[in-house]
């Protein structure tokens, strides 16, 4: 199951819903600031699992 | 709300139903016989679970930050954005103000600026001058979000006349004025200032001071 990946992409994606209905200068911040670094830590995790699994099947 | 915002909104509303829809997915449970027909294409049910992964922690994060950024960088440029702080809204208070005197507010009323006036003077000329405006607008939103400012705000460094210069100099009005053309180069090297001669462009910081008799009026949120 993807429960820490789908976590943190659904918390920055939440963020960036939040800048996009709002435009504040908060929801700015924490898009710049924290959604961003989010996104690319779960796609990084879920990178390196999708590379695992490939490589245990011999894929790679 | 901006295309751009509408975008973002979308994007983000389906990334967001995608992670709810994987964090209660259990792949296991998805029958390799099982088939979806998606019309065009007949996949089973495991492989479009994995297309949605896909999708959801790549695909429409890279798109809806694409779009986000850049509504936060194009929309930065508008007076609305700079008085998305509360800071600001005594310079955008004063500037739209019919009645002042400040350099601003008489910029503000020109027919030769007709929108964006905060960033036409403070981002410099050409693509470095917009990527230092950017760069100084990401040091802004640092400070304010998490309230390391002290007020009333102070500009960091010197106010550069090139960007008086740009829209002014070679014009007939500026040229026929012949302490501009003694001042040139010590206007030029900042060692003058546009403002000894043509007064403050914003409220002193006397007036931006909390508890000063001007305060009330000027924290007003701008309309």
């Amino acid at each position: 199951m993807m429960k820490l990946e789908a976590s943190l992409a659904g918390v920055a994606s939440a963020i960036l819903l939040w800048f996009a209905l709002t435009r504040s200068a908060y929801s700015m911040g924490a898009m710049v600031f924290v959604a961003t670094p989010l996104y690319v830590v779960a796609g990084a995790y879920f990178a390196y699992r999708v590379f695992r699994e490939l490589r245990e099947r011999d894929v790679l | 709300m901006s295309f751009l915002a509408t975008v973002t909104a979308v994007l983000s509303g389906l990334a967001l139903a995608g992670c709810v829809y994987l964090f209660f997915r259990d792949p296991r449970k998805l029958g390799r016989g099982e088939f979806v027909n998606l019309g065009f294409l007949t996949l089973t049910r495991l492989s479009v679970y994995k297309l949605i992964a896909v999708t959801v922690m790549g695909v429409l994060p890279i798109a809806a930050l694409s779009t986000a950024n850049l509504e936060v960088i194009e929309g930065a440029k508008t007076v609305q954005a700079c008085a998305g702080c509360h800071v600001m809204w005594p310079m955008v208070n004063d500037m739209v103000d019919p009645g002042s005197d400040s350099l601003s507010a008489r910029h503000y009323r020109s027919a030769a600026m007709s929108g964006d006036q905060c960033y036409a003077c403070h981002s410099g000329y050409g693509f470095n001058g917009a990527l230092e405006a950017k760069l100084e607008g990401y040091r802004h939103l640092v400070r304010y979000t998490t309230g390391l400012y002290p007020e009333p705000v102070k500009k960091r460094g010197h106010f550069n006349s090139g960007a008086c210069f740009g829209c002014h100099e070679g014009t007939s009005g500026f040229e026929a004025v012949r302490s501009h053309d003694v001042g040139r180069e010590r206007l030029r090297s900042g060692q003058m200032s546009c403002l000894s001669c043509h007064g403050l462009a914003h409220p002193s910081r006397s007036e931006r001071t909390p508890g000063s008799a001007s305060y009330q009026q000027l924290m007003e949120k701008p309309r």
